[in-house]
């Protein structure tokens, strides 16, 4: 900040003290307040919602991560992945045959997390994120103006009280001229306000306006793009799914799954393995 | 991330720091006593050693897998919905219903509403002048209702899920420790049996003759030994009997557990997709073909919808346009736009809490289950053409289903042709209805009482046969069973006869109309129990005979109708009596109107023989019943069938 700005800061901050005391009137537009407020509501809101969005994205890295995890577990109890043999196939362009559940489950599990979830990642940067992001840098450009017209405000104020006091007071030739100065200054001041005043009065509900059709894409990409990310998720699971006897979905749905689980548990009670 | 989470971080650290570092010194301490026992390794201590091992890391697998599925069912699925919620709510907060409300609004509109009283040009009502787009607030509404429902029922199954399965596992770990134990335990006699086994070879094999405290000593060790070696021994049986039962259990535990999960999570990815895709369906979200579509398409449709706005933005506010006039040809694009200190902390606190485990089987191809997962090569070999194919009855990759692969089973057509079907002369059903239109001379029937009447016509003679020789069948029947309660019925049929005879077919087409129609009617009739159509025969008779009246008579329905009160008769006549049961050799789909149709291998009770003395290779016509739970079919069968 130059010299002449400071000097004007703390002129400022002296007219907004005396302002509180009552001994300045100020200028109020309600009309402007009231853009400004939903302004500020749309502000909070977006850089908020923008926040949510990331998230968001990283709760379903998380997710998916997770997945993975559990997923590796299980299937390292029937082995590990032998990556040299992987890759020895892979260059003689054979396929790799895989044999068991779990492997394939965790292959799979893995491809989300590795795949199908950087594929999100572009798209959702792009219509989702970003586009919040670009709506939330217009606020600071926005804000900026919002103070210029309240120092401006303030400039106009202290020129009225100044000539009302000039106005009261009894006044002899000398002051008659400074009478005539501060008119002049609080006309240009007035100018000034006025003129940043009505601008920000006309173009904010503009922008608040415009705010659903910029914001309306970005939401409805948001539900497609994960009704697309789940479904490839669906898409890719259920491919094991077709690899799996049918018999065991039905026993899934009936329960016969974790009732299988229950017998393991009583054929280990029957072992009765410490003979106790 | 708090503080405190970091902090569990670094204490779980530690602690895992610490456990590994106690292992590894029991090891060495372990196996240092071990070398210094010079202890024989037999190829049984061998695999209960590598047992151990794995049912150690086994444990640890199973409590990694536990408080994983805790993590997910209860931390991170709920705080994705969460935020999914959260961003939605913020959506509809600035773009939907009421959006940008703020703190004493209705001061605003009152001050408005004050100096509106006093101008005379009315101002737009600043409540008016908020864009909303009314289908978009529902849009977003129902949305907020969908994802709410939607989240409310995964959470409670994966909490379900957890809590049912924690047990489970919690369960499982224990038998675990169990074997542990016993293994430690035969170790452990394993070990006081080497000792007091060396104390006494010591003795043996001094050269000096034993006094009598040696010897007293001696047979003390001797005695212990031998009961240590009891132990020892059913300890040890116990010990290699059990543990391979033991990792049988096991594998069917994570087997269960991982399908069982798997299947979760393939529900909870499908109710989310059914959810959004009928959503998006019912918004219009779907592509042209009724698909979601890609992430291109997606990508375009918003670049087109948004980028005017943007636009407009950028160049009509002139306040954001003055200050940045650059920003009109900079395209938003798909970069990561976080900055790279957010980004560090982001991946530094996903490492922190994504902790992943490895169980480390003794043998990394195979893993824990090895033994007993892979069949014998051949046989595998022999059931799915590749020798190192997996037992797993239940996963089939190997064998994906090609259309050319699935077999309707043929019906069992049995290289015995079916016999031909007994001439259909000397039964009702003949009577009834017979299949073809007999020209010539009349024959007469067996069992009519009445000498056939000669017709002018070819056709319509057997009509008057059929009709009358039902009554004389039936009457019969009746009488033979010295029952008249069925008079008035018996009367009706006459009447019906009567209308009949009076009427005669003259068209032959309509013969083959009808035939044709049997046919069809066949082809479902078994499903029917009454024709659909009920003719009371009372009506008929005050039904003045007119053309009409005769072509009603003689269509299917009424046959089949003529059939059913038949049969209800012969039933109702003929249940005191045994009737024997037989099982079909033979397909029979039925021919003709009141037909029973049948399969190979039914049960088939037989309640009325016609003629059964004329029984002969070529079969007769019986009347036979399928009983099916409840419900029963009856219908003529051809005796030589069974």
């Amino acid at each position: 900040m130059s010299w002449t700005g400071i000097k004007k800061a703390i002129n400022r901050a002296g007219t907004q003290v005396m302002m509180k005391a009552g001994q300045i009137d100020e200028t109020t537009d309600k009309q402007f307040e009231f853009e400004e407020k939903r302004f500020k509501a749309m502000e909070s809101n977006s850089v908020k919602l923008h926040k949510e969005l990331k998230q968001y994205l990283e709760s379903l890295r998380i997710l998916t991560t997770a997945q993975v995890n559990v997923a590796e577990v299980l299937k390292t109890f029937y082995g590990e992945t032998d990556v040299v043999h992987e890759r020895e196939l892979a260059k003689e362009g054979k396929e790799l045959r895989i044999n068991n559940f779990s492997d394939e489950y965790y292959r799979s599990i893995k491809g989300l997390n590795d795949d199908v979830l950087s594929e999100l990642e572009g798209p959702y940067n792009q219509v989702v994120l970003n586009p919040i992001g670009r709506f939330n840098s217009y606020f600071i450009e926005i804000n900026e103006a919002i103070k210029k017209r309240h120092n401006k405000k303030l400039d106009y104020d202290l020129m009225k009280s100044k000539l009302q006091k000039l106005i009261e007071k009894p006044s002899n030739d000398v002051e008659d001229s400074k009478l005539l100065t501060t008119k002049e200054e609080l006309v240009k001041s007035e100018e000034v306000y006025d003129n940043l005043n009505e601008e920000l009065k006309t173009e904010l509900p503009k922008l608040i306006n415009l705010r659903i059709p910029f914001l309306n894409p970005s939401f409805e990409s948001f539900v497609k793009l994960q009704l697309r990310f789940f479904n490839e998720n669906y898409k890719s699971l259920n491919e094991i799914q077709s690899n799996l006897d049918s018999r065991l979905r039905q026993d899934y749905i009936n329960g016969n799954l974790e009732s299988r689980l229950d017998q393991v548990l009583v054929k280990m009670r029957e072992l009765n393995v410490t003979g106790n | 991330m708090s503080v405190g989470k970091i902090k569990n971080n670094i204490t779980h650290l530690g602690s895992s720091i610490g456990t590994s570092i106690n292992n590894a010194s029991n090891n060495v301490t372990y196996s240092v006593k071990s070398t210094i026992k010079k202890k024989k390794y037999d190829s049984d201590d061998e695999l209960i050693k590598e047992y151990q091992e794995d049912i150690k890391r086994s444990i640890k697998a199973l409590s990694f897998i536990s408080k994983q599925i805790h993590i997910i069912s209860n931390v991170v699925l709920p705080k994705l919905f969460k935020s999914h919620m959260k961003s939605v709510e913020l959506f509809a907060k600035l773009i939907g219903a009421n959006a940008l409300q703020f703190k004493g609004i209705d001061d605003y509109y009152r001050d408005f509403d004050i100096s509106q009283q006093q101008q005379e040009i009315p101002m737009i009502h600043p409540k008016e002048s908020m864009f909303e787009i009314e289908s978009l607030n529902e849009e977003l509404y129902n949305y907020m209702v969908t994802i709410d429902k939607l989240t409310l029922g995964i959470l409670n199954d994966w909490d379900l899920f957890y809590q049912e399965n924690k047990l489970r596992i919690i369960e499982m770990k224990g038998y675990l420790k169990d074997s542990l134990k016993l293994i430690f335990k035969r170790n452990q006699k394993q070990d006081q049996y080497e000792t007091l086994y060396k104390k006494l070879d010591k003795i043996m094999k001094k050269t000096t003759p034993l006094d009598d405290k040696e010897q007293t000593k001696m047979n003390n060790l001797e005695k212990e030994l031998r009961e240590v070696k009891k132990i020892y021994e059913a300890l040890d049986e116990r010990t290699r009997t059990n543990l391979p039962h033991v990792f049988v259990n096991l594998e069917e535990f994570i087997d269960s557990i991982s399908k069982i999960l798997f299947f979760k999570q393939l529900d909870t990815y499908k109710s989310f997709y059914k959810t959004l895709s009928h959503f998006s369906e019912y918004y219009g979200f779907l592509s042209s073909e009724g698909t979601e579509s890609d992430y291109q398409h997606i990508v375009d449709q918003w670049e087109n919808s948004m980028t005017p706005v943007r636009l407009q933005i950028e160049t009509f506010i002139t306040i954001i346009h003055d200050k940045n006039p650059e920003l009109l040809n900079e395209e938003i694009d798909d970069e990561d736009k976080t900055s790279k200190s957010a980004k560090m902390w982001n991946n530094l606190s996903r490492k922190m809490t994504d902790k992943s485990f490895k169980l480390k089987a003794k043998d990394h191809k195979n893993g824990l289950f090895n033994g007993h997962l892979i069949v014998d090569q051949l046989d595998a070999f022999l059931e799915y053409n590749n020798p190192t194919a997996n037992i797993s009855e239940t996963y089939l990759p190997t064998k994906p289903i090609r259309k050319d692969e699935v077999m309707i089973p043929d019906i069992e057509v049995s290289n015995v042709v079916a016999p031909p079907l007994p001439p259909r002369t000397n039964t009702a059903g003949a009577l009834i209805a017979p299949p073809t239109p007999r020209i010539g001379l009349p024959v007469s029937l067996p069992g009519s009482p009445m000498p056939s009447t000669p017709m002018s016509t070819n056709y319509s003679f057997e009509r008057t046969q059929s009709i009358t020789d039902i009554d004389s069948v039936e009457s019969a029947s009746i009488r033979s069973d010295d029952d008249d309660s069925d008079f008035e019925d018996k009367e009706s049929m006459e009447n019906l006869s009567s209308v009949a005879t009076s009427r005669y077919v003259t068209d032959n087409a309509k013969e083959k109309m009808s035939r044709h129609l049997a046919k069809i009617y066949n082809s479902s009739k078994n499903q029917i129990k009454e024709s659909p159509i009920h003719i009371d025969p009372n009506d008929l008779t005050s039904f003045s005979p007119k053309g009409d009246a005769f072509d009603r008579t003689s269509t299917i329905t009424h046959r089949l109708n003529e059939f059913d009160s038949f049969y209800h008769k012969v039933n109702f006549v003929e249940s005191a009596m045994n009737r024997k049961t037989l099982v079909a050799k033979h397909n029979f789909m039925g021919e003709q109107p009141g037909d029973l149709s049948f399969k190979e291998g039914d049960e088939i009770e037989i309640i009325f023989e016609f003629n059964p003395t004329k029984a002969s290779s070529d079969g007769i016509w019986s009347i036979g019943v399928i009983q099916n739970q409840g419900s029963s079919r009856i219908g003529m069968v051809p005796s030589n069938y069974f």
